[in-house]
């Protein structure tokens, strides 16, 4: 082209940036889903995998309180879902829960050491949220006289992770059906640019361009339109993974976070020049065979864009 | 530059031929003036040489190239090589007469030395009032003169002209008519599409002309000088 490839582009900024935004949100939102459902499947799993079921016996049992347990800690530890058993005296339960709120706290809620049940403690041999049985044969313990309570995770956490699974492979699907349509805009943006400029191409290839020549500036705007999309979107992202980060950490108190999810804040910057680029040839080679037409009787069309004047109108 | 031999193009509108078993060549350097009536195929052979259309029956050598065998990106090649200006030439109507000059550069990727080169046409034709000037702008017989110096623009080796320099005002005409020359002088082989020849009868000058599909060699063009310089196969 006589003019460089942006120039374009820069004619009509309006529609170059309603292109950009169009492409950006076409990876952002997406990518939030994949965030959200991401950091969602993490906090589950990290609480379920740092999940050790208790069971507490009950007070009643007096002196035989020691044996019980002792007992019941030989009955679970030959489960083959349990790794080991340990039984937690009252004074290391309180001792537990001194670590976790602080002891001005547990002498604030007046708490001693005889009002601690000894309970038996269950590592499991995967974490819980792979060997869910586990939670349901210690639930059934609750109906022995001998013990007052268990504690095992609730359905809550469970349905967490299974919403935040969906919620993954959701955002997959609107991740491929927006890129798809992404595509098609992109099109037919750069298709609107590239007619507009025909002419020129034409002429072009009547003094001998060649044909990658004529295509490049179609596949340079796809590119510039991909990574300044790619740029946008990756920038959004980063700010939308710190702030999960940060909001997800104050409210569960954990910081958990999978890795692979700063692959997906990357992926626009990557993904989207390439389907640039992609978009931009495949417009460029499309407008080449559809201009080849039929020509003069005894003759066969030599030009790609362009046309003999004795070839029939398009 | 360019050899053709038994070429035809059936006739698209009635029976018979358009361009009917036509052979000639012409050397490097030739100035060639190719003349017939309206409608008798000079356009045709216009587009064959300047390779945008390619023949389905004979055999056309264009600057030692057999355009049969010839891939595409040796056609892009070959084509850098030719300037061409048709009868309607197609323009860059909202771009400057200097934009519209400096295309072929453009397309032939020298954009080294294109500002020199542009001038060197801008001179020679008298366009410097125009440079700067949208070619809506323009008359018609300014167009053409854009035109025909488009085609000259970089000296490419082969110089196609369709419908010659006709229809172009007395002063553009001269203007058009000597610089053509002047590139024929300096080497180009510089064919004319026209109903009359305006070329040089020197000893590398030839007129053709078809009729009814044939094409000969004019009475005038038989009794120049230095016929070796050319050869015309019938």
């Amino acid at each position: 082209m006589i003019r460089p490839a942006s120039h374009a582009l820069r004619e009509r900024p309006y529609e170059t940036a309603a292109v950009v935004l169009l492409l950006a949100l076409a990876l952002v939102v997406p990518g939030v889903m994949l965030l959200l459902g991401a950091r969602a499947h993490a906090h589950a799993l990290g609480w379920l995998s740092a999940y050790e079921p208790v069971i507490y016996l009950s007070t009643e049992l007096g002196d035989k309180r020691d044996d019980t347990a002792q007992a019941l800690r030989s009955e679970v530890e030959a489960w083959s879902m349990v790794e080991s058993a340990r039984v937690r005296a009252p004074a290391q339960a309180l001792e537990e829960l001194r670590a976790k709120l602080g002891a001005e706290r547990v002498q604030q809620l007046g708490l001693s050491e005889a009002m601690m049940p000894t309970s038996v403690v269950l590592s499991p041999v995967v974490p819980l949220h792979g060997h869910i049985e586990l939670a349901a044969s210690v639930s059934g313990l609750e109906a022995r006289d001998e013990v007052s309570a268990v504690d095992v995770p609730s359905a809550d956490a469970l349905r967490l992770m299974e919403a935040a699974r969906s919620a993954i492979s959701v955002a997959f699907v609107i991740a491929i059906v927006m890129a798809l349509v992404a595509a098609i805009l992109l099109a037919a943006f750069l298709r609107r640019v590239r007619q507009l400029e025909s002419h020129e191409t034409e002429l072009l290839e009547m003094f001998g361009a060649s044909r990658g020549a004529l295509r490049r500036p179609t596949m340079l705007r796809g590119a510039f339109l991909g990574v300044t999309s790619g740029v946008l979107a990756t920038t959004t992202l980063l700010v939308a993974q710190l702030a999960l980060s940060r909001w997800a950490t104050a409210l569960t108190g954990v910081d958990a976070g999978a890795t692979w999810t700063w692959f997906v804040v990357i992926l626009p910057v990557v993904l989207s020049p390439a389907l640039g680029v992609l978009v931009g040839r495949l417009v460029a080679q499309g407008d080449g065979s559809r201009a080849r037409s039929k020509s003069l009787p005894g003759t066969r069309p030599a030009l790609v864009f362009g046309r003999s004047r004795f070839a029939p109108a398009r | 530059m360019i050899s053709c031999y038994h070429l035809n193009i059936p006739h698209p509108r009635r029976d018979g031929a358009l361009l009917d078993d036509v052979s000639f060549e012409l050397e490097q350097g030739s100035w060639a003036d190719i003349t017939g009536e309206s409608g008798c195929g000079k356009s045709v052979l216009f587009e064959l040489l300047s390779l945008r259309l390619l023949t389905r029956e004979g055999t056309l050598i264009v600057g030692g190239r057999n355009l049969d065998r010839l891939p595409r990106r040796k056609l892009e090649s070959l084509r850098r090589r030719i300037g061409a200006c048709a009868q309607k030439p197609s323009l860059l109507e909202e771009r400057t007469v200097l934009e519209n000059l400096l295309l072929p550069l453009v397309a032939r990727g020298e954009t080294r030395r294109a500002a020199q080169q542009v001038e060197a046409v801008v001179e020679a034709l008298e366009l410097g009032a125009l440079r700067n000037m949208p070619l809506e702008a323009l008359t018609e017989s300014e167009r053409r003169v854009v035109a025909i110096g488009r085609a000259c623009v970089g000296t490419p080796s082969m110089i196609l002209i369709d419908g010659g320099v006709e229809g172009l005002d007395a002063a553009w005409k001269k203007r058009a008519r000597s610089y053509l020359r002047k590139l024929h002088l300096e080497g180009a082989t510089v064919v004319l599409f026209s109903r009359e020849a305006v070329g040089p009868m020197t000893g590398r000058g030839i007129e053709l002309r078809i009729e009814d599909g044939r094409l000969e060699p004019t009475e005038r063009s038989l009794h120049a000088p230095a016929p070796e310089a050319i050869g015309v196969r019938r």
